[in-house]
């Protein structure tokens, strides 16, 4: 196996969760996985020898991303946990306090706008330090920080049902 | 940092690790000594741990079919020629004679390589302001960067598809690049040092009457129009 595709291979359980906090949806977010490693199949003569193949398959994957959500029409871009249904569903089906809580974390960072949701999923999914992101979206780090911001005051108030108790 | 505000302020930073070590201490201790910060970074915490822990959920979902088979093929995929010769002469019986051979052929190689670089001096580079964009604008996306290198927008044509490429910043320049499907090349239709990126890329009144001229009988493309046409390049030169 070549050394590149074996880094890729490897790169696939983070970008699988990169591509989930992004679409929000698991058959969606393998399709942008795929998506992203055929891209970047197609492109290998252009991958940088020694650079980091993780950080390029998840710029592939974010640009991908954007460019398929300006090609549709984009989704709402709030989702309300009501509207959802799924306390009530997961508690006939006995799920669990945290199960039921995770689920509407889920659907709250769906539920973002584009461009917060992204920031989000580098920086809270995927670890990446504020300089990161803001290297991989190329943005001020001070864009991606108010970004963040603004994401994290929205599921604060879509989790805690708008209180406003910790900030 | 005395103010209890301005601590309230760098809870998101403390909790994703972006305070320096003298601030990190200082917001331990305020954190020590304010009930109401200790909550706000006990929430964010777990905000962020909880986000964690409901992305990785897709951790145990099965793979759809059409990933499984992307992986297979990567397993399957057979090294570069780079790795291949990396390791082979070392299978000779005498190294001294497996090393030898490979020295030759590495030789022979790098005579082909020039020849046929030469043989294909009809890829000149592509230089705008001195900065070649032959590659950049076989690879990028539009609004994507290299470096100096930005494609700003493509455009089609009948039988061309043009991109606009900036170059250098804003003291760089601006040049409209076509490909001829007639002439199966690129040429550097207008090039100018540009007055502001966005009139470029609207072609509006920020842009030059010369490539406002240069524009005319081409739309801008689509991303999918963009994207089919860059796969034409990552098609030619996948390794």
């Amino acid at each position: 196996m070549n050394a590149k595709h074996r880094q890729m291979i490897d790169a696939i359980p983070k970008l699988r969760r990169f591509a989930y906090a992004l679409t929000g949806a698991p058959g969606d977010a393998d399709d942008l996985v795929q998506e992203t490693i055929e891209k970047a199949l197609r492109r290998l003569s252009t991958y940088k020898e020694g650079s980091a193949m993780q950080s390029w398959l998840f710029k592939i994957m974010q640009n991908t991303f954007i460019d398929s959500q300006r090609a549709r029409q984009r989704r709402p871009e709030h989702v309300s946990i009501d509207e959802t249904g799924a306390t009530f569903a997961d508690m006939k089906q006995g799920a669990s306090e945290d199960a039921v809580f995770l689920k509407q974390v889920r659907t709250a960072i769906s539920g973002l706008p584009e461009g917060q949701r992204i920031v989000v999923a580098h920086v809270l999914i995927a670890g990446h330090t504020y300089k990161e992101a803001a290297e991989l979206l190329d943005l001020p780090v001070g864009t991606v920080m108010s970004r963040l911001n603004r994401a994290r005051r929205t599921l604060q108030t879509q989790l805690l049902g708008g209180e406003n108790s910790y900030v | 940092m005395s103010d209890n505000r301005n601590y309230h302020d760098l809870v998101e930073a403390f909790v994703d690790g972006e305070l320096s070590e003298d601030q990190q201490t200082e917001f331990e201790n305020a954190v020590a000594t304010h009930p109401d910060l200790a909550a706000s970074v006990e929430f964010y915490r777990r905000l962020k741990k909880s986000a964690g822990e409901a992305i990785s959920e897709i951790d145990g979902e099965p793979m759809s079919p059409g990933l499984e088979q992307t992986i297979e093929r990567l397993r399957q995929a057979r090294p570069g020629w780079r790795e291949a010769v990396g390791t082979w002469w070392q299978t000779f019986p005498s190294p001294v004679q497996g090393a030898a051979l490979a020295s030759i052929l590495t030789v022979l190689a790098l005579v082909v390589s020039l020849w046929v670089r030469s043989e294909s001096a009809g890829d000149a580079p592509l230089l705008l302001a001195g900065i070649d964009v032959s590659e950049a604008i076989e690879t990028l996306t539009d609004d994507q960067a290299d470096g100096e290198i930005r494609i700003a927008r493509s455009y089609v044509g009948d039988g061309s598809f043009c991109r606009l490429v900036l170059v250098g910043g804003e003291s760089g320049a601006a040049g409209l690049v076509c490909w001829s499907d007639a002439a199966g090349a690129w040429t550097i239709t207008s090039e100018e040092a540009p007055l502001r990126a966005e009139g470029y890329v609207t072609a509006g009144s920020a842009a030059s009457p010369r490539l406002i001229d240069a524009l005319d009988g081409l739309r801008p493309s689509s991303p999918e129009e963009t994207e089919a046409f860059l796969v034409r390049f990552d098609d030619r030169s996948t390794d």
